[in-house]
């Protein structure tokens, strides 16, 4: 029959080491220049279609 | 219901051209002999009856997502193709020589710390499924069939490994196009030099963050020409379709102007590079434009992509 093992602090330790790893936290520079559009600077990405629009325009125009 | 269904499914369409240079497919990918042919669909160059698959022929894709994006802003002008590779035959049958790199469980303070990969071979078949459109070019007149494969084979014997730091100033260490353009070089090619970075204050910040500092890259552009190229390999049976992500792509890379941020497009979620949700309806809805008809005409979907941006984001000031 198969035991299974209740992992000690130290394993614990090492697996919440080993999810830690994958995740590189940025420097807040960095961080500043990946955050989300705050307005401050320009952005030509942000939405400024109207609800509603959707489904109007080349999507449902073109040929 | 529909909506939500066809939305997951551009989505995993956008998600599923990886990004060459950077993340990698299962190892089970690797070094597996294919009989079957990866692609549906095949075009040909004008005037070509068949496919004509040599040694030495240069094989480019854009593999897709917020990554190859992100790879494509390196460069000022908008390449479609961000990973290259060297066709090989063997035994008859066709091999792409490449090198990538996948994120791996590290200890690194930064993404690029932590993305090891090395030279790999990839069956043909293997490489287009993978990243779904697959162009091939011939190799540059005068330029030695032999020691072009020869140079790749080389460093895939020595298990070279992948550069995530994009460094052209040594060749220990070796990203996708410099495989390739060292290749043409052994193969006797003048090698052209590198494109530098674009003057964009955010994108440089998180570049040297990144340890990506070099003077510059060889982008995919570089290594080929229009009168080159031999085929284009899908495992989508109209291809054209492919040509709608490259022009919401040309369209995304056009507005990244010198003030715009990083942020702006992307998100990090502390393991993935992600596209902002705006950013990501745009894709999505370019992608479903054409749904259940023909694509029209490269001249047609450009302005059909740019109405698209211009109706969702507005005009670009400045």
């Amino acid at each position: 029959m198969m035991r299974h093992r209740v992992p000690t602090p130290f394993t614990w330790s090492a697996l919440i080491l080993l999810a830690l790893t994958g995740c590189a936290q940025l420097p807040p520079e960095v961080a500043a220049e990946m955050s989300a559009p705050d307005g401050q600077r320009p952005n030509h990405y942000a939405i400024i279609e109207k609800q509603g629009d959707a489904g109007t325009g080349p999507e449902a125009g073109s040929p | 219901m529909r909506q939500a269904l066809t939305r997951a499914c551009a989505l995993l369409l956008a998600a599923g051209w990886l990004a060459g240079c950077s993340l990698s497919p299962g190892r089970a990918e690797q070094d597996r002999q294919v009989d079957m042919p990866g692609w549906q669909s095949v075009r040909l160059a004008p005037g070509a009856e068949t496919l004509e698959l040599r040694s030495g022929q240069v094989v480019v894709t854009d593999s897709g997502g917020p990554a190859a994006l992100f790879f494509a802003l390196f460069a000022a002008e908008f390449s479609p193709f961000v990973h290259a590779g060297i066709l090989v035959m063997e035994d008859d049958k066709p091999f792409v020589y490449e090198t990538f790199g996948g994120i791996r469980p590290w200890f690194g303070r930064r993404p690029t710390d932590m993305i090891r990969g090395r030279v790999a071979r990839t069956a043909l078949a293997d490489f287009v499924r993978r990243n779904r459109y697959v162009e091939i070019y011939d190799l540059p007149p005068g330029v030695e069939a032999a020691r072009v494969t020869g140079y790749v084979r080389t460093h895939y014997a020595n298990r070279t490994p992948f550069d995530p730091y994009f460094r052209y100033d040594e060749h220990e260490a070796l990203y996708c196009t410099e495989l390739t353009v060292l290749a043409l070089e052994a193969g006797g090619w003048q090698v052209p030099a590198l494109i530098p970075f674009p003057d964009n204050p955010s994108l440089t910040r998180v570049r040297e963050w990144l340890g990506i500092s070099d003077r510059g890259t060889v982008q995919a552009r570089q290594l080929i020409e229009p009168q080159r190229f031999v085929a284009a390999l899908s495992v989508m049976r109209q291809q054209e379709r492919f040509h709608v992500y490259i022009e919401l792509k040309r369209e995304l890379h056009r507005r990244f102007t010198a003030d715009q941020k990083l942020g702006n497009l992307f998100e990090w979620n502390g393991k993935n590079l992600l596209f902002r949700q705006p950013v990501e309806d745009f894709i999505v809805r370019g992608l479903e434009m054409y749904r259940g008809r023909d694509v029209p005409g490269l001249a047609r979907v450009r302005a059909d992509i740019s109405a698209l941006a211009l109706r969702m984001f507005g005009p670009m000031e400045g």
